[in-house]
């Protein structure tokens, strides 16, 4: 049976795939003990991985308290921005009115970098939640804005067209052509706005945090404690991980219509080569 | 039910540039008009006034005793560009027009299978546009735009990227469609053995600019088959056709 002789060829090559993808990283842990050992480098500029776990370690018992801090404000602002920004991205495109009004302000406002914005914020705010929340809000909603705008320029006429002769009004063109004509259009750019809602976190928790990841790393910064630091850069790594898997897979039963070839290359999607 | 579809003197320009001009036409009900011309005449811009997604500068369209202004589903048109909504099933991409005239949900499910089975796509009716073929997704187009019962069917050269097989297969789909519903229809289209054989009339457009050159009736009556392609006097008419445009 052709089941079972392809069976043992398609594991081997499922073996050799996952050693190609381990390669590099296994190599960087070797290199990282290879160096660390026998105080080759300064602990400062790179602690050794028992260093790293130590500290760890003793972080732990924080950990919980900073890990909620940080997780709620990052989510609250991811979300709220990006409802926030999509929002804003529809308005601008179906009113021209509010075009007229905020499309100026909106060119001269974004190329702004919004980390030059934080003592503004810290005059503006004052210390605490509220600067950190609107920090992350504003930075996902230009991202998610832009991307909205763009993606709605390009939505194919025919299918505006198609709308129109089938006596669809404007309403009902935005809700059930634009929209989810849209959506595959702004996957990359959600994906993008949730990665740098961390780094946004981060900026966020130097405006006075007083519990929070980024908080616990501005200390282990002030104690030249490079191992916590480490332990803290890997936490949030980890966490935008997640945070992106759970955005892809949200998103997966909204885009099912489009075509997608996981795995493969965009040419050898289409010539059906590895 | 479809009466009349009267175009009378119709002028559309861009601009200082002068499109389309004294256009006077009579579409009666039932009828399938093919307009035919070279490329660059205006005979998808004529289709898309009639359906109101282009302006006219002056004369009237008036359908059915009142004058068209703006896109409405009593004239829908199919597409040459794939229209089909790909992020809806075919069954949803055929209700769209439905839920828009707001027709309850029972009456809909109805008329969805009524326009399924009138296509030959029952079987197809849960899957994505990107799971059929262009043929296919053609077919969808036509039920979507047949299920709002419209007085007219636009047709902007609906078959033009298809390969001959599929296309012979769409336009006797169509012609018989056309019969059981008595459907009025505007077929614009650039192929001359296509505008033989679905046309009751061919309408030949001139170009510089844009004019009605030649009415032509076709004598093949209804209920054609695709062997009048074959015959000696279709296309003996078709030489003929080709002669007045070129």
């Amino acid at each position: 049976m052709s089941v079972t002789t392809e069976a043992p060829a398609s594991s081997s090559v499922q073996r050799n795939k996952l050693i190609r993808q381990l390669l590099v990283p296994v190599l960087l842990i070797v290199l990282w003990f290879a160096a660390t050992r026998k105080g080759a480098i300064d602990p400062i500029f790179l602690p050794s991985p028992e260093d790293v776990w130590n500290s760890f370690v003793s972080l732990s018992p924080l950990l919980p308290e900073s890990l909620v801090a940080s997780v709620t404000m990052t989510l609250g602002g991811f979300i709220g921005g990006s409802l926030f920004g999509l929002a804003m991205g529809l308005i601008m495109a179906y009113s021209r009115l509010a075009r007229e009004i905020f499309g100026g302000v909106l060119d001269f406002f974004r190329p702004i970098p919004i980390f030059a914005l934080i003592p503004l914020f810290i005059l503006w705010f004052g210390l605490g939640k509220t600067p950190q929340i609107v920090l992350i809000v504003l930075g996902t909603s230009l991202v998610i804005g832009v991307a909205t705008i763009e993606a709605i320029k390009n939505v194919p006429a025919v299918y505006i067209r198609a709308g129109l002769v089938l006596g669809a009004g404007r309403w009902t063109i935005y809700r059930s052509i634009i929209l989810p004509a849209i959506f595959p259009h702004l996957l990359g750019a959600i994906r993008v706005a949730a990665a740098s809602s961390w780094g946004l976190d981060v900026a966020a928790e130097y405006i006075g945090a007083q519990v929070g990841l980024g908080h616990l790393m501005i200390i282990r910064v002030q104690y030249l404690d490079t191992a916590g630091i480490l332990v803290i850069v890997a936490i949030y790594c980890l966490l935008a991980i997640i945070l992106d898997k759970i955005v892809v897979a949200l998103e997966r039963p909204l885009t099912r219509w489009t075509e997608k070839s996981a795995g493969k290359g965009i040419v050898g999607a289409i010539t059906g080569a590895a | 039910m479809m009466k009349e579809l009267r175009l009378e003197s119709v002028q559309i320009a861009y601009g200082a540039k002068t499109v389309l001009e004294k256009i006077d036409l009579t579409v009666q009900g039932g009828e399938i008009i093919c307009l035919i011309g070279a490329s660059g005449c205006g005979k998808s811009t004529l289709l898309n006034a009639v359906a109101g997604l282009v302006p006219i500068r002056s004369g009237s369209i008036v359908l059915n005793d009142s004058p068209v202004v703006g896109p409405a589903a009593d004239r829908v048109m199919v597409f040459q560009d794939d229209a089909v909504f790909p992020w809806m099933k075919v069954r949803d991409n055929i209700e769209f027009g439905l839920k828009v005239k707001r027709i309850p949900p029972a009456e809909r499910q109805r008329i969805v299978e009524e326009k399924l089975a009138a296509v030959e796509l029952t079987h197809a009716a849960n899957l994505y546009p990107r799971e059929l073929s262009g043929g296919m997704r053609k077919r969808v187009d036509l039920a979507r735009a047949l299920a709002v019962s419209p007085q007219m069917i636009l047709m902007d050269e609906p078959y033009g990227a298809l390969d001959a097989m599929t296309k012979e297969r769409l336009q006797v789909q169509f012609l018989k469609v056309c019969e059981e519903t008595n459907a009025t229809s505007l077929f614009v289209t650039h192929d001359i053995e296509e505008a033989l054989f679905l046309g009751d009339r061919i309408v030949v457009l001139g170009r510089n600019p844009g004019h009605i050159a030649h009415i032509i009736n076709v004598p093949f009556g209804d209920n054609r088959s695709i062997e009048l392609k074959r015959s000696a006097e279709f296309q003996q008419l078709r030489g003929e056709v080709s002669d007045l445009i070129h």
